[in-house]
């Protein structure tokens, strides 16, 4: 009898964020009219799959012990480099590829001033950040949006390309194949992680990077791979919502820079020692979503839903740190 | 090997070298430049940006530098703006200014007290309770003033913006007193000195009998009090306070307090520190202004040039190491 009470506390401890997740997500399903059905499901995930390859980036970052105030700027040069590139009559999969391209020198360039230079992980970021958005107005004059008149081919379909799209009446289903892009992203990262040498180099970089290279492990080369997804993560994130917007927008990133850092840890409280991992990242993003979709089926003004959407999250992690607290006396 | 000591000096100084090259570089591009007027002027533009990153240099001091788990704010700026939204708004209902100052201080140090529980009672990432904070105080700026700049006349606050005493603005005056004070408390008393040990390794401050607790609560407090002051000064500057003041200026007070440390000699953040970096980024807003560069092209060259100021003092730390 013991045992079992034993094990319903380690139980509620390892799933305080799944449950309290599934906790918001019962509300909003009892509260708002129009939530539990599959048309606004799809439509709520269809609409995360930017935020997700964003979390996925900074999700390496942070794994590899940093965090990645860049990843704004990468998301906006990944749009302009592709969109210029559409506007001056290049084909769209030679585009795509050099916002990617773009992506990984973006990455490259960070990595560069942390490893070789030596500047820590947020003065570096944060200088890429102003110089990245400063060239994305410089670019366009001060920030005016370029407008594209059709969108074609891949850039077309990369975006707003459907793999379900079934409309009847009253039902209205669709999955877009962006999603299924990122979930495939995050499902080959989630691979690379757990189950790659790399993967297990990269954990161990992050957390003690002198003992890691004492171990043999090449600290060095484990960072700059993770910034480099991250440049080419986000990079695809620019190209996928210029793509959905028909148009590029300048400085349009800082809105992911925030919610991806709040996906990632949101996520990195469901692993048992608290690391950063896919899994909860890809929860994280969930979450995000149905909140978003949720408050504004509830109708709840957009000021508000700042304010709500800040003190739940606050909510979730400070229940999850207390009984992250409590825990570790109740083991000394 | 006298040359040698001659570059690591300048090496050393190469922060201060940067600033002095850029005065230069104004003073030819624009006569105007060097006016005591201007100069003045460029030190009273600084205050609200110096005054709000004092309270950040005070957290980071207290938080220890490790990148994820170190003490940070960003929040504060939205803290702010918050405060500058309940002064604006008490005022421009015909509530007295005293009344609106004490209600904008108790906020802001209301707020913080919330961010130090989650930081020191809740052991939360800094990094991510005060984010959560900055999304709801998002909301409660917008929902304080409706999204619509809100004027706030009141002689107090004109006064504090347009006169000058003794050929000095009254605002530069305020900036140089808050820096006279934080610089007392930081650097000369033993409160700065118990603040930086614990910083420096949480663990030796408790085995020297410091309570980390209270030190890392008070370093958030003093954050709330120097949010409100710039509140204050940010709403006199421009008679008004405009909705999403606060989003815009975090990047600049974080990186004013992390510029801060290159103006020192074993960089780590501190008070005068920061004073330099908020003039040094003062001046560039203001050189650049003068002659006529889009203000698109100014945070280009301000990124760059923390890029290129601190990793010359990275460089000449590893050296030094």
């Amino acid at each position: 009898m013991k045992k079992k009470s034993f094990d319903m506390g380690r139980f509620l401890y390892d799933n305080t964020t799944t449950l309290l997740l599934l906790a918001i997500f019962l509300f909003f399903s009892v509260f708002a009219r129009g939530f539990l059905t599959i048309g606004n499901i799809t439509t709520a995930l269809s609409s995360s799959s930017v935020l997700l390859l964003i979390s996925l980036g900074m999700c390496f970052v942070v794994i590899s012990g940093g965090t990645d105030l860049s990843v704004a700027a990468a998301y906006g040069l990944g749009g302009m480099v592709c969109v210029l590139c559409i506007q001056a009559g290049l084909s769209p999969v030679f585009a795509i590829f050099l916002a990617l391209a773009a992506g990984a020198v973006f990455g490259l360039i960070n990595s560069f001033l942390i490893l070789k230079v030596g500047i820590s992980v947020w003065l570096t970021t944060l200088g890429t950040l102003f110089i990245g958005e400063s060239i994305e107005r410089i670019v366009t004059k001060g920030g005016t949006p370029i407008y594209l008149s059709r969108v074609s081919g891949l850039f077309e379909s990369i975006g707003q390309g459907t793999v379900v799209n079934i409309k009847q009446q009253g039902a209205n289903i669709t999955i877009k194949s962006s999603l299924i892009l990122a979930l495939v992203l995050a499902a080959i990262a989630a691979f690379v992680l757990k189950k790659t040498v790399f993967g297990r180099h990269l954990y161990a970089a992050g957390l003690q990077r002198r003992a890691a290279e004492l171990a043999g492990v090449s600290a060095k080369r484990c960072v700059t791979a993770a910034f480099v997804a991250s440049g080419m993560l986000c990079c695809l994130g620019g190209v996928i919502g210029s793509s959905q917007l028909v148009s590029y927008i300048p400085v349009n990133g800082r809105y992911y820079l925030l919610d991806s850092i709040g996906t990632v840890f949101i996520g990195s409280t469901m692993h048992k020692r608290g690391f950063a991992n896919i899994g909860g990242t890809v929860t994280g993003v969930l979450f995000f979503s149905f909140m978003t979709n949720g408050l504004n089926l509830l109708g709840v003004q957009y000021y508000w839903q700042y304010v709500i959407r800040g003190g739940l999250i606050l909510v979730v992690l400070a229940i999850n740190a207390y009984q992250r607290n409590v825990w570790a006396l109740r083991t000394k | 090997m006298k040359d040698k000591q001659i570059s690591a000096q300048l090496m050393r100084s190469s922060g201060y070298l940067a600033f002095l090259l850029i005065m230069i570089f104004f003073t030819i591009k624009a006569p105007a430049f060097l006016s005591y007027g201007n100069l003045v002027n460029i030190i009273a533009q600084s205050s609200v940006l110096g005054i709000c990153g004092y309270g950040l240099t005070g957290i980071f001091i207290g938080g220890g530098d490790d990148v994820i788990r170190g003490g940070t704010d960003l929040s504060i700026t939205l803290n702010m703006a918050v405060a500058g939204s309940v002064i604006a708004v008490m005022v421009s209902r015909g509530q007295p200014l005293a009344l609106a100052v004490v209600t904008a201080v108790a906020a802001s140090i209301i707020i913080e007290a919330v961010n130090a529980f989650t930081v020191v009672k809740l052991k939360m990432i800094p990094l991510l309770s005060t984010i959560c904070m900055m999304y709801v105080l998002q909301g409660v700026e917008r929902i304080l003033t409706n999204n619509v700049v809100v004027a706030a006349a009141h002689p107090l606050l004109f006064f504090i913006a347009d006169t000058a005493v003794l050929g000095v603005p009254v605002m530069a005056w305020i900036f140089l007193a808050v820096t006279v004070i934080m610089y007392l408390v930081f650097n000369v008393c033993s409160y700065g000195n118990r603040v930086s040990a614990v910083g420096g390794s949480e663990l030796a401050a408790k085995a020297n009998g410091i309570n980390v607790p209270w030190i890392v609560t008070t370093t958030y407090l003093i954050a709330g009090l120097m949010a409100a002051i710039s509140a204050v000064l940010m709403v006199a500057r421009l008679s008004s306070y405009t909705p999403g003041a606060g989003d815009l200026q975090l990047f600049d007070v974080m990186l004013v307090s992390y510029l801060g440390a290159v103006f020192s000699r074993r960089y780590r953040p501190n008070i005068p520190g920061t004073f330099i970096a908020s003039l040094f980024v003062g001046v560039l807003t203001n050189g650049f202004t003068l002659i006529n560069v889009p203000s698109y092209w100014v945070y280009a060259i301000k990124g760059a040039l923390i890029l290129v100021t601190v990793s010359i003092t990275t460089i000449q730390k590893r050296r030094a190491v």
